[in-house]
C-alpha cells in the first residue's frame, strides 16, 4: 500500500473522498506476513503465560514477564472465562488474570499449548484498524504434592488481535510498520 | 463424512506443519482440526476458501471455490445430532445451494445475517434474560456490529392488546371529537389497557424501549450466555448456526437448523431480527 | 565432482588390469620367440589388435584415461607397423585426443578458477563464517585434488587463517554482524537454560557495540518489490530483553548502520 509519501497521501485522500470499499487490496503474501506477525505476538503471549504459571519461575522474573505480557495488550483488555459447569462469563482485566495465574495455590502447574491454531481473516473497523481473532488451545494441569493431579482442563482461547498500519520517521527514514496489539480474550473450557 | 475424517486423519502430520505451531504439546488433536473453530472458518469452509489443512485459498489456487470440495465440506458443517435436520433436508439444501449453474456463497460483509445473543441483565434489580440481535454495518473505512433488535418478554407484555380486533369496550367512540375528546381520560384510567387504544398497524419499537430503560438505569447488563447466528444469504433458504462444545469431530460452529423459505417468509422472519420502520 | 573422482579411480583400475594383461602378452610372445623375428601371422594379429585399440580412442569408447590413451597411441606408433590403414587411424586418433585433452584442460581450469574465487571469499570471510564452516569449505576444495600450485598455496593460507581464528578464540575476529547474531542466540540459549545472569551479562556486553541503549531496531516482516513492511519499531535494549523473556531469537541482521565512531546507530532485522 505504501508508495512514496506524496502518492500515499493522495491515495489516502482519494480513499476518504470517494469512500472506497472498505475491503482492502493487500496481496496474499503481505497478508500472510501480517498474519504471522500477529501469530507471533500470540506465541509470545503463550510463552509468557507458561512462564508466569510455572511454579519454578522466581517471583521477580514472573513480575517482569507479567509486565511484558501486559505490554502486548491494548489498554482495558479483558479476559472472559467460562467453564463447562457455568454458563456465566467471569471478566478479568489482563493484569489481574496474570496475577491470579501466578498466585494459583498448587504445588505444581503445567501449561501446554496444542500445536493447532486458527487465524481468522482481518476485518477493518470504521477507523481503519484491522481486527482478527486467533484461536489456540491450552491444556492446564495442577498438581498437589500428596494427591498428584488435582485439576485439569483444556480451554479454547479466542484472542482479539488489532493490526494498524502506522508510519514513523527513524533516522530520516520513513518507516511503514504494522502495530499489532492484543485485545480481549475469550476463554472457553472444551468438552472432555 | 467418514471419507472426510479419513482425509483429515491422513493429513494430520502435514496439518501440524502447515498451520505452524504455537506449542509443542503432542496429544490427539484430530478433533480440534475437524472442529469449525470460528464463524470465520465456517464461512471459509462453506465457500471452499480454505483447504483441508486450514490454509487460506485465494482466487486462482487449486480448490478455491471448488464445488466438489464444497459438497464435502458442507456435509460436515451440519450438526449431526439435530432432530431438526433430516438427511433429505440436508441433501436438498446442499444440492440447491451448490447447484452448478449458480452456486451460493456466504459473504461476511453483506447483509442478511444476524447474531443472536442470549444475555443476562438486571431489570429493576431482578435478574432477567434478554435477547439481543446484531448485524454487521459498514461505517467509514470499515465495519462494525450494531444492535438491530431486542426481545424482552416484559416489553412484549405491554403490548398484548394491540392486535386484539375483537375488543369493543376499550374504545374512544367515533363522535368524541364533537366533545373536544373530553372522554379520553377514560382511556387512561386503566394504564394496563392503554394499548387497546392504539392504531391497528402499530409496531412497537422494542429498541426504543430498550434504550429508554438502559438510559433510565432500569436495565443493567450482566453477561452474554450463548450466541447463535441466523443466515439468510442462500436463496430460498434460512439456516441457523450454533456452537457445539463436544468431544467429537462434529463440533464447533455447525448448522443447527435449516428451513426452505419463500422470499415473503424470509422477510417475515427477518422482522424478528431487525427493526423495520 | 564425486563422479569425476569415481571415473578416475575406475580408470586406474582398468589401467592396472590392462598393464597386467600386456605384461602377460609380452611374456607370452617372448616365450614363443624362437627365431628373434615375429611371424607374419603374429604381426597381422598385432596390427589388428592395435587397430581395435586406436578405433576405440576415435570412437571415444576407450575406458582408459586421456593420458593413458596418449601413452598407448605413442606405444603403437613406436612399433612402426607401417600399415597404411593403421596409420590413417592413428592420425584420426591423434586429432581426437588433442581436442579431448584441450577440453579436459578447460574443465580443470574452470575448476581451478572456481576454487580460487571461493578461497578468496573464504580468506576475506565476508559472510562471517565460523572456523568450522570455513574448514568444511576448504576441505571440499582439497577433495577436488586439483594439483594446482596456486590453489595449494591458497589452501595453505586459508588453513592458517582457520588455525588463527581458533587460537584467537574466534569471537574477536568475527565480523560485528556475526558477533551480534551470536549474542542474540546466546541470550536465548542462556534464558532457555534458566541462566538469567549469563543472559543479562551477554545483553550488557552486546550493548557496548551500540551508540546507546535506545538505538532503533526495525524488524522486516515482508518485502514485496519496493514495499517493505515492518513490525513495530523497538530499541536494542528492549529487543534483547525480549529475546531473554521469550527465550528465542527468531531474526537475523539485514543491515547495520554505524556512526562516525564505528558504533551501531541503527539495526534492521529480518525473520530467519
Amino acid at each position: 500500500m505504501r508508495k512514496p509519501v506524496s502518492v500515499f497521501m493522495i491515495f489516502s485522500l482519494i480513499l476518504i473522498v470517494s469512500g472506497v470499499k472498505a475491503q482492502d487490496n493487500i496481496s496474499p503474501q503481505r497478508k500472510q506476513a501480517i498474519d504471522s506477525l500477529a501469530l507471533e505476538k500470540v506465541r509470545d503471549l503463550s510463552k509468557y503465560i507458561s512462564i508466569i504459571g510455572d511454579k519454578q519461575t522466581p517471583w521477580s522474573d514472573a513480575q517482569r514477564v507479567i509486565e511484558r505480557a501486559v505490554e502486548l495488550f491494548m489498554e482495558n483488555s479483558e479476559v472472559g472465562v467460562s467453564s463447562l459447569g457455568r454458563q456465566d462469563v467471569n471478566y478479568y482485566k489482563v493484569r489481574e488474570y496474570f496475577d491470579r495465574l501466578m498466585q494459583l495455590n498448587y504445588d505444581k502447574v503445567t501449561i501446554d499449548w496444542y500445536k493447532i491454531q486458527y487465524v481468522s481473516d482481518l476485518v477493518r473497523q470504521p477507523d481503519g484498524t484491522y481486527v482478527g481473532v486467533i484461536t489456540i488451545y491450552q491444556r492446564f494441569q495442577a498438581f498437589d504434592k500428596e494427591k498428584g493431579l488435582v485439576y485439569e482442563d483444556t480451554t479454547k482461547k479466542d484472542i482479539t488481535v488489532y493490526v494498524k498500519r502506522k508510519e514513523t520517521q527513524i533516522g530520516g527514514r520513513l518507516i511503514g510498520f504494522w502495530d499489532v496489539m492484543l485485545g480481549d480474550i475469550r476463554v472457553k473450557e472444551t468438552s472432555k | 463424512m467418514r471419507n472426510f475424517v479419513a482425509v483429515i486423519l491422513a493429513l494430520l502430520p502435514f496439518l501440524v506443519q502447515a498451520q505452524g505451531s504455537i506449542g509443542s504439546f503432542t496429544a490427539d488433536e484430530t478433533m480440534f482440526y475437524a472442529q469449525t473453530k470460528q464463524v470465520n472458518q465456517f464461512f471459509l469452509r462453506f465457500n471452499a476458501e480454505e483447504d483441508t489443512r486450514g490454509n487460506r485459498l485465494y482466487p486462482g489456487d487449486v480448490g478455491y471455490h471448488d464445488l466438489k470440495a464444497r459438497k464435502k465440506y458442507l456435509e460436515m458443517l451440519f450438526d449431526n445430532s439435530s432432530p431438526m435436520i433430516n438427511e433429505d433436508k440436508k441433501f436438498v439444501f446442499i444440492e440447491d445451494a451448490l447447484n452448478k449453474r449458480n452456486p451460493a456463497f456466504l459473504d461476511f460483509y453483506s447483509n442478511n445475517w444476524f447474531a443472536e445473543l442470549s444475555a443476562t441483565f438486571h431489570y429493576k434489580k431482578e435478574k432477567v434474560n434478554l435477547i439481543l440481535y446484531l448485524k454487521i454495518e459498514k461505517q467509514l473505512q470499515g465495519y462494525k456490529w450494531v444492535i438491530s433488535n431486542v426481545y424482552f418478554d416484559r416489553f412484549e407484555s405491554w403490548f398484548t392488546h394491540i392486535h386484539d380486533t375483537l375488543n369493543t369496550s376499550h374504545i374512544i367512540h367515533p363522535m368524541s371529537h364533537e366533545l373536544d375528546f373530553m372522554n379520553i381520560h377514560k382511556a387512561f384510567r386503566e394504564p394496563e389497557n392503554i394499548d387497546y387504544y392504539l392504531q391497528r398497524n402499530y409496531q412497537p419499537d422494542m429498541l426504543g424501549l430498550f434504550v429508554m430503560e438502559v438510559k433510565n438505569g432500569n436495565l443493567v447488563f450482566g453477561s452474554v450466555n450463548t450466541v447463535k447466528f441466523h443466515i439468510f444469504q442462500i436463496p430460498n433458504w434460512y439456516f441457523e448456526l450454533s456452537w457445539f462444545n463436544r468431544n467429537s469431530n462434529n463440533s464447533g460452529w455447525l448448522i443447527s437448523n435449516v428451513l426452505r423459505l419463500t422470499d415473503k417468509e424470509k422477510k417475515e422472519l427477518m422482522r424478528n431480527y431487525t427493526q423495520v420502520n | 565432482m564425486k563422479q569425476l573422482t569415481y571415473q578416475i579411480r575406475s580408470v586406474r583400475w582398468q589401467q592396472i588390469l590392462f598393464m597386467i594383461l600386456m605384461a602377460g602378452l609380452l611374456i607370452g610372445t617372448d616365450g614363443c620367440k624362437s627365431t628373434g623375428k615375429i611371424s607374419k601371422k603374429e604381426r597381422k594379429a598385432q596390427i589388428e589388435a592395435a587397430k581395435k585399440q586406436v578405433q576405440s580412442i576415435i570412437d571415444g569408447t576407450s575406458t582408459l584415461s586421456l593420458d593413458d590413451q596418449k601413452q598407448l597411441l605413442g606405444d603403437i606408433m613406436d612399433k612402426n607397423y607401417n600399415d597404411p590403414a593403421l596409420n590413417s587411424l592413428i592420425i584420426k586418433a591423434q586429432q581426437k585426443l588433442k581436442t579431448a585433452l584441450a577440453e579436459q584442460y578447460k574443465i580443470k581450469q574452470q575448476m581451478v578458477d572456481a576454487a580460487r574465487a571461493k578461497l578468496y571469499d573464504l580468506l576475506l570471510n565476508k559472510d562471517g563464517k565460523t572456523a568450522d564452516q570455513l574448514e568444511q569449505e576448504v576441505n571440499a576444495i582439497k577433495a577436488q585434488n586439483l594439483k594446482d600450485s596456486e590453489i595449494d598455496e591458497l589452501i595453505e593460507r586459508a588453513e592458517k587463517k582457520i588455525k588463527d581464528m581458533r587460537a584467537a578464540g574466534s569471537a574477536v575476529n568475527l565480523p560485528v554482524k556475526t558477533q551480534i547474531e551470536n549474542a542474540f542466540d546466546a541470550i536465548a540459549r542462556f534464558a532457555a537454560g534458566g541462566n538469567y545472569t549469563q543472559a543479562d551479562n551477554t545483553i550488557d556486553k552486546t550493548l557496548k557495540f551500540f551508540s546507546s541503549d535506545d538505538v532503533p531496531v526495525l524488524i522486516i516482516i515482508s518485502r514485496e518489490g519496493t514495499i517493505v513492511d515492518y513490525d513495530k519499531p523497538t530499541t536494542i535494549k528492549r529487543y534483547m530483553n525480549f529475546i531473554r523473556d521469550t527465550k528465542a531469537s527468531n531474526n537475523v541482521i539485514d543491515a547495520i548502520m554505524t556512526d562516525a565512531n564505528g558504533k551501531i546507530k541503527g539495526l534492521d532485522l529480518i525473520k530467519k
